[in-house]
């Protein structure tokens, strides 16, 4: 569980992150959205001890991240996946961490062959790998203590599609054994795909969080008939209020059994009568980030 | 393939104990050994070892020699190289971006700090044996070869390699610390001392006071044959300003600064 109090962080006059506050529960998968500079990363290191906040707290399993006893036990991190000593070997690595974890090179060979790093690629050195691999390497890095929380920014960056559809079972996987995940991507269908939770951060400010269901609530229903003009205006006989959408389609802001009985009143023939798209996480992500990108500017 | 449901490793034991100063001393020894960079230096210094383990033994004149002054020279030069290891062990967390995953497993930086201190002591040591046996290889040689050098090794003369070889490291990494980038370290550790060096050799005012921070001639001294008490002085003092100074100041550096 990873709690974030209020955290701010300044350097001089600019405000990186302000008064950001929200909770990740454990079982769940937190997805971490926002534009670039918008105080993602920052927020991640505050939680991760490696950044001082100017103000606020931040805690995982209800500790301070230095207070906790062995912190690659309980929570893995992995915050840049280009942050690896390129002269080192993948497995030399992981080798490396696995000592300061108390753990034997089993799980080590375990983890490379779970992020599917072969032998070949294993003992290349990091500076020969491609961002995908360093971004395995990086996520079995994570896993190594087998943690309770995992912190992961941009985990999919430079994966394939299989890596990605990958680790996305992966994630979901570890939320549904009880885990909590704190993740960031740009890739926002892999954050829908796989989050319970959202967390809009934007100029180091949060601009909406809670339930994927409850952001993404499709606004109304959408309803077409045979006789658009007989449509309408049973709509309007009912007293319900509608809009055009691009594609032919009425847009009320009714429940769908009142758009029905208005269509039955007035014997209109419907032929499709669906919740509206909200237009999923994208224009939800672009609602919410562009009206504070000007803001800023 | 790669599989999600593969994820549950075989199960690990919780525990709640932090990593032991003695394991991470352990891990950050291990560090300096497995780059590319680390195996190219600690090649480099040994090869220079039994190179000079070999001239010592045929380009000696018969009668100097002897494993104290074969010892003396080995060291003197396997401690020239060797502080860029300390350097290194500290500044490549920077450089390479490791400390990032570092700090993670250990937030306790100072503990991190401690660690790579006891590492390159241990280093030190190592460094310092190893010479020993090249140069008794050597005399052993150079007797075998008609020499006749004594197999005398003063107490003294061991520990006072010793201490040099260990205060070399221990600069290095306190170089390291404070500057906290590769190039500029090194280029600090050698240069520093050296235009002091010039300087206090055109102004002449500077001679008697630069002897009390002669960072290289102090360190050169230790591997003489007699180390006055006058000369522990001046390295005592020099340590304080080449050593103990960087080392604080790069903890306090250390414990603030952002890791990115």
């Amino acid at each position: 569980m990873i709690t974030v109090e209020e955290l701010s962080k300044r350097y001089g006059s600019h405000a990186a992150v302000k008064d950001v506050s929200f909770t990740c529960e454990s079982g769940t998968v937190t997805g971490f959205l926002g534009p670039n500079g918008a105080g993602k990363s920052t927020t991640m290191r505050m939680i991760c001890g490696l950044t001082p906040p100017s103000s606020g707290n931040a805690t995982v399993n209800g500790v301070h991240y230095r207070d906790l006893p062995d912190p690659g036990r309980a929570v893995g991190v992995l915050l840049d996946a280009s942050a690896m000593h390129s002269g080192r070997t993948g497995r030399e690595t992981l080798t490396l961490s696995a000592k300061v974890l108390g753990l034997g090179s089993d799980r080590v060979e375990h983890l490379l062959k779970l992020v599917d790093l072969p032998e070949a690629a294993a003992k290349r050195r990091v500076g020969n790998y491609s961002l995908g691999m360093r971004q395995r390497l990086g996520i079995a890095h994570a896993l190594l203590g087998d943690p309770s929380v995992l912190i992961l920014d941009e985990p999919a960056n430079g994966l394939d599609p299989e890596g990605i559809y990958w680790m996305r079972g992966l994630l979901r996987d570890f939320a549904d054994r009880g885990g909590t995940v704190l993740l960031s991507s740009h890739l926002l269908h892999e954050v829908e795909a796989v989050a319970d939770r959202l967390v809009v951060i934007a100029g180091g400010k949060i601009a909406a969080q809670g339930s994927k269901d409850e952001l993404l609530a499709s606004s109304g229903i959408a309803v077409r008939g045979l006789d658009d003009i007989a449509l309408q205006k049973a709509l309007a006989n009912a007293g319900l209020a509608s809009t055009r959408s691009r594609d032919g389609m009425f847009i009320v802001d009714a429940d769908a059994e009142s758009v029905g009985r208005a269509a039955a009143a007035a014997q209109v023939v419907l032929l499709e009568l669906r919740p509206a798209d909200g237009g999923g996480l994208e224009q939800l992500f672009l609602t919410l980030t562009s009206s504070d990108l000007k803001v800023a500017a | 393939m790669m599989t999600a449901t593969a994820y549950a490793g075989p199960a690990i034991r919780p525990r709640t104990k932090k990593a032991s100063l003695r394991r991470l001393t352990v891990i950050e020894l291990r560090k300096m050994a497995d780059t590319r960079a680390g195996i190219a230096l600690l090649g480099i210094t040994a090869l220079i070892a039994i190179v000079m383990m070999f001239v010592l033994a045929f380009a000696t004149k018969s009668n100097d020699g002897g494993l104290s002054d074969f010892f003396r020279n080995t060291l003197g030069l396997v401690g020239a190289l060797l502080p860029v290891l300390g350097i290194l062990a500290a500044t490549s967390e920077w450089s390479q971006r490791t400390a990032l995953s570092t700090f993670t497993l250990v937030p306790h930086r100072e503990r991190i700090a401690a660690a790579k201190l006891g590492a390159v002591v241990l280093l030190a040591a190592v460094t310092t044996v190893v010479s020993l046996g090249t140069s008794a290889i050597g005399n052993g040689i150079f007797n075998a070869t008609g020499g006749n050098g004594s197999w005398h090794l003063p107490l003294a003369v061991l520990a006072n390699g010793l201490v040099g070889q260990v205060l070399a490291m221990v600069i290095g990494l306190a170089f390291g610390l404070l500057l906290m980038n590769s190039p500029l370290a090194i280029v600090a550790y050698f240069l520093v001392p050296t235009v002091i060096q010039v300087l206090t050799g055109v102004v002449h005012a500077l001679e008697k006071p630069f002897r009390w921070i002669d960072l290289t001639g102090n360190l050169n001294k230790l591997t003489d044959a007699h180390v006055s008490s006058t000369t522990w002085a001046h390295v005592a003092v020099t340590a304080v300003v080449w050593l103990v100074l960087p080392l604080v100041v790069g903890m306090v550096r250390l414990s603030r600064r952002e890791v990115k």
